[in-house]
């Protein structure tokens, strides 16, 4: 049988093993093809310092001795927790690789960076892509690879993950997209979440909870874990409001508009509420979608793109007016255990949300000149799109004029929206009811606006420098 | 962040804890004075009277449903609780001529409760057969 340092020293060696082949793949040369943004170069220099360092560890391990015998086996333990976490981020690179330039919504990433860096305190924040598998769109999510790569950093003397830096999930074949894409602001919010309102966010949530559920003389600890799940659960709902009414604050309605063909939440207008039970119950993860559209709503009326909006001919508008009618009716969903359900009282979500509104009213800037050169442009960015031109310069009474991309952005989902016939119609009368001709040219439309948002940036930039 | 990352995350927590304790056995470095994450788990192993959300918020990154139900798992009586504070104590006691043992006798009851942690990361769902009910 092998002593405890062989022992130590084999299960070093295997891990060594695993690492190193990971190293060879993150050792990305900026100089070569594929190109990176920014920020996936600096993850994958993150990455490659991270394991060299835990190699550097593990090397060291064999001059490692101890004569007790509780300290051999801890270590071991140690190493299965290490390649455990290596596991996770392991999970993150290959997709993160895949998500080269070619292969992400680079224009509308380089607007959103840009938006981002306009909220206080996120300055310097960069937000990079990786490929899902999923249809979904989904963060690297702060806590799950943040805490994990620093975890391990913290066990091997290795460098804590990047602070200013997020990669957001997409699914991979949506790259070329402009619409389904506007839901990446939310997986930002994410990041922003954590990095900068957690705590403002969970004292608050705190203090509401604290009504709801006074100190409780005697109670036991199963009081107490079931406390802790109500607790996860609110917070969970919470950060997902915020994120949806931060990325409202940051695009406008897109986002909402883009989330609602995303969830197909548009059956619920017609469908008694038993058929379309899932959009009222409140989850594990996320809160009722009813409840999100309620308080889109409310963001939208508070930041004053309502009463833009309120007319546009759509599916998604009458949506929102209905979930304000019927955001009484959701409630926990049963995959909530039934004790935790009983002892839940929504009433929690509603008032942190009473909360919320006014609190990312505050943190984040308003887009007043976008809501007002909306209103003013449409009707000539509507002309450019039925015709087939890149509307990137528009000609008003005043001259010419370069929409901005939030203006861009809405637009386009107001024309794909209300007005979309007025292309096809131009196209052939056929493709009027031609779901080929309607996607084809969806797609085409998608990459006006995707070059009108590049070219607002160089026409900005050389407006700047005369 | 996915549930049963969370029991990951817990591993890593307990895990820093550990390696604190094996520095202190193996190279005589005593524990830090100011340490937020010794303190939030000795207040989740605490007897408490009462319960509040401020007993959650005591607990840190200890006081989630994940971490709770795994040392409840792992310490199913207020006895076991009771002695891994008490040899995590005498640790940081310079007095205590017990401390090195105490120290090995922590070690082994961490690397338990990394190891359920580990083992509840690596089978989402096992855990759903411990029942809390009210």
């Amino acid at each position: 049988m092998n002593d405890p340092q062989t022992l130590l020293r084999n299960d070093a060696a295997n891990l060594h093993r695993f690492l190193q082949p990971i190293a060879k793949m993150c050792a990305v040369d900026p100089r070569d093809h594929p190109y990176y943004s920014d920020a996936s170069y600096k993850f994958f220099a993150y990455i490659n310092g991270l394991i060299g360092n835990t190699l550097t560890y593990l090397e060291g391990l064999s001059q490692r001795s101890s004569k007790h015998p509780e300290i051999q086996h801890s270590l071991r333990l140690k190493l299965k927790t290490l390649r455990h976490s290596w596991g996770l981020l392991h999970q993150y690179i290959k997709p993160s690789l895949d998500a080269d330039t070619l292969h992400i919504p680079f224009p509308l990433l380089n607007v959103l960076n840009d938006k981002l860096q306009q909220v206080p305190r996120c300055e310097n924040f960069e937000c990079a892509v990786f490929h899902l598998t999923d249809l979904n769109y989904a963060m690297l999510i702060d806590n799950e690879v943040n805490c994990v790569a620093n975890g391990i950093a913290s066990k091997i003397d290795g460098e804590y993950f990047p602070p200013n830096l997020s990669l957001v999930g997409i699914p991979y074949s949506q790259s070329s997209g402009l619409f389904l894409n506007c839901l990446i602001p939310h997986e930002m919010a994410h990041f922003v979440y954590q990095e900068v309102m957690v705590n403002k966010v969970t004292q608050a949530v705190d203090n509401i909870l604290n009504i709801h559920y006074p100190y409780r003389q005697g109670a036991s600890d199963e009081f107490l874990v079931a406390l802790s799940q109500i607790k996860g659960l609110l917070n969970r709902w919470v950060e997902e409001i915020f994120c949806d009414l931060f990325a409202i604050s940051l695009i406008g309605p897109a986002f909402t508009f883009a989330f609602a063909e995303m969830t197909s939440a548009s059956l619920i207008i017609d469908e008694p509420r038993v058929k379309v039970r899932r959009f009222f119950e409140f989850g594990q993860s996320h809160p009722a979608d009813v409840a999100r559209y309620y308080l889109h709503k409310r963001h939208l009326q508070a930041l004053g793109w309502w009463d833009h909006v309120k007319d546009w001919k759509t599916n998604s508008v009458v949506l929102l007016e209905h979930c304000s009618q019927v955001r009484g009716q959701t409630t926990p969903s049963n995959t909530i255990s039934s004790n935790v359900g009983n002892l839940l009282n929504l009433q929690c979500f509603w008032d942190a949300c009473d909360w919320l509104l006014d609190f990312v009213k505050e943190q984040i800037p308003t887009l007043e000149k976008d809501i007002e050169d909306l209103g003013g442009y449409y009707g000539e960015i509507s002309k450019y799109l039925a015709r087939a031109i890149v509307p990137s310069t528009i000609i008003m009474e005043s001259g010419p004029v370069y929409p901005t991309p939030i203006v861009l952005i809405n637009s386009a989902f107001r024309f794909v929206l209300e007005d979309f016939d007025k292309l096809l119609e131009k196209i052939g009368k056929e493709s009027l009811n031609s779901v080929k001709d309607r996607s084809w040219y969806t797609e085409r439309l998608e990459l006006w606006v995707l070059k009108a948002l590049e070219d607002y940036r160089l026409l900005s930039a050389s407006q700047e420098a005369k | 962040m996915e549930p049963n990352t969370k029991y990951l995350t817990l591993a890593l927590d307990v895990r820093t804890i550990t390696d604190s304790l094996i520095e202190f056995v193996e190279d005589a470095k005593e524990l830090p004075q100011s340490n937020d994450l010794l303190r939030s788990f000795l207040s989740s192993l605490t007897e408490r009277t009462g319960v509040s959300v401020k007993t959650l918020s005591d607990m840190g990154r200890f006081g989630n449903y994940e971490s709770l139900r795994t040392i409840n798992e792992l310490f199913d009586s207020a006895d076991k609780k009771k002695e891994l504070m008490t040899r995590l104590r005498a640790v940081s006691d310079p007095s205590d001529q017990t401390r090195q043992a105490s120290a090995l006798k922590a070690i082994e009851i961490l690397d338990a409760l990394e190891g359920t942690a580990l083992y509840y990361y690596e089978h989402p769902g096992s855990e759903s057969r411990l029942a809390f009910a009210l």
